[in-house]
């Protein structure tokens, strides 16, 4: 097997075997990187001469039987809106071009220390909100990966690296992995630190992971398993509003995927979404608006140039929210997030298309996040998993929420082994 | 709203204008929502 199509459980297994030498691994990301990014465009910021030191200490420790922890020697992708030590980080933002953190952020850190290494730094849209950067779908270069996490999703979809970081608040991980066809986990929002993350809506935002198997993103998250699985798992179908904004083809092949898996002997029943659920977009978007206001309130003030038309709309109308109304969809969400949790009296899991369709057409816009913002709203632990290709040949991805992390691990990893999708991406 | 609106337009060329109109119309249906649905969270005094 080529070294770039191992998962990171694969690679970091054979590199604690003494089978995969972390230097060869790194060298074949990078010539990965060489060859096929000058047309996906994932990365913003590589250190090679950094990788392949830090490739090297990793070789060293492995060849005296010293390993640093479970990732050690496994080079990884991070979104840059994360702070990297001694390695340029730029939201994505002209003004921010030659900005050089002197920390790291505490999930990159923790990540360093368990032996991961840092490979470079993925193309962000403009301080993760919705204005593209340069970053194309690797399954079809005319299509947008989406966003926010667009380099992170790309780089791991096209074998560039085996996982990466991105950030979510309102569908910036589970669409993308969705229109690129590989695995997310969004955890619950005080589950992964923040700490070191350039903010966008601080009551709102969540680390999130991309790989391409569960059992990557569990590793990742941190996710212990259980150690008695309560089967048949309850699948909760949800219409309604998701039937409603997904496009024939996604809802039919989420339908299909359904009926995949009650024949598989899942117990599948259709959810349906409590009276708060209409309150969902006012909420999120009267959140959103106020908090990233807020945050760029005196950046935006000086250098208005570096900000694209979306989030610069974001900030002019957050400035108009009263506190009163701020407060008050702060408090909704509570109600918000109560209601949706007693769906859970019923089901284990709640299922719903992870986009409206396949990746569009063209990168002057990174999709719809329609299908994700209700799912952040509600910080439970969230998953998006590949199923299907849509006829176009691009993947088609569903949506998994529980209230559980551990819970809906296992779930993922049964629901994983009934779809068996075969990962592409086939142009490159 | 309004008034940040007609100021608006004044600075803006029409296009920015128009966004921003239509911006704002979400923000007020918004906000009508939210104020219009029983505040009852069940753990407040």
């Amino acid at each position: 097997m080529n070294p770039e199509d191992l998962t990171l459980a694969a690679a970091a297994n054979l590199i604690r075997a003494r089978s995969l030498s972390p230097l060869e691994y790194a060298r074949a990301l990078l010539a990965r990187i060489d060859r096929i990014d000058p047309q996906v465009r994932a990365w913003v910021t590589i250190d090679r001469e950094a990788v392949l030191a830090e490739a090297r200490a990793c070789e060293a420790e492995a060849a005296k039987g010293h390993f640093r922890g479970p990732f050690h020697g496994v080079p990884l992708g991070i979104k840059d809106i994360f702070y990297t030590k001694g390695l340029r980080t730029t939201m994505g933002a002209s003004v921010f071009r030659g900005f050089v953190p002197d920390r790291d952020a505490e999930v990159v850190a923790n990540l360093k220390r368990a032996g991961a290494i840092v490979l470079g730094k993925t193309v962000t849209t403009v301080f993760a909100n919705l204005d593209p950067g340069p970053t194309r779908n690797p399954w079809n270069l005319a299509h947008t990966p989406g966003g926010s996490s667009s380099g992170s999703a790309a780089a791991v979809a096209a074998r560039m690296c085996p996982a990466a970081l991105g950030t979510q608040t309102v569908g910036s991980v589970g669409r993308p992995a969705a229109f690129n066809g590989i695995v997310s986990y969004v955890p619950p929002q005080e589950r992964v630190s923040l700490r070191g993350v350039f903010p966008l809506a601080w009551s709102l935002d969540h680390v999130g992971f991309f790989a391409r198997s569960v059992e990557d993103l569990r590793l990742l998250g941190d996710v212990p398993r259980i150690a008695a699985r309560r089967e048949p798992f309850r699948m909760g179908v949800v219409r309604d509003f998701f039937d409603e904004n997904a496009t024939d083809e996604a809802k039919a092949l989420n339908d299909a995927l359904a009926n995949k898996l009650a024949g598989a002997g899942f117990e599948v029943g259709e959810a349906n979404l409590p009276a708060a659920f209409d309150l969902a977009g006012p909420i999120l978007r009267t959140i959103l608006r106020a908090e990233t206001s807020a945050i760029h309130e005196e950046l935006f003030r000086d250098h208005p140039e570096a900000y694209g038309p979306k989030i610069r709309s974001l900030i002019e109308t957050g400035k108009l929210i009263p506190a009163i109304d701020y407060l008050r969809a702060r408090r909704m969400r509570r109600i918000y997030q109560r209601e949706m949790a007693a769906l859970f009296d019923r089901f284990d899991v709640l299922m719903t298309p992870a986009a409206r369709g396949t990746a569009p057409e063209g990168i002057a816009t990174t999709g719809d996040p329609v299908m994700n913002g209700p799912w952040t709203l509600t910080n439970f632990p969230i998953m998006t998993l590949p199923h299907a290709l849509g006829a176009n040949g691009l993947p088609v991805g569903v949506q998994l929420c529980s209230r559980e992390a551990e819970l809906l691990f296992e779930i993922a990893g049964a629901v994983e082994k009934v779809v068996e999708f075969e990962a592409g991406p086939l142009q490159l | 709203m309004r008034d940040a609106y007609s100021s608006a337009q004044n600075i803006l060329g029409p296009e920015r204008a128009e966004q921003l109109r239509s911006d704002i119309a979400q923000v007020e249906a918004d906000l009508e929502k939210l104020r219009a649905a029983s505040l009852d969270t069940g753990d407040e005094p």
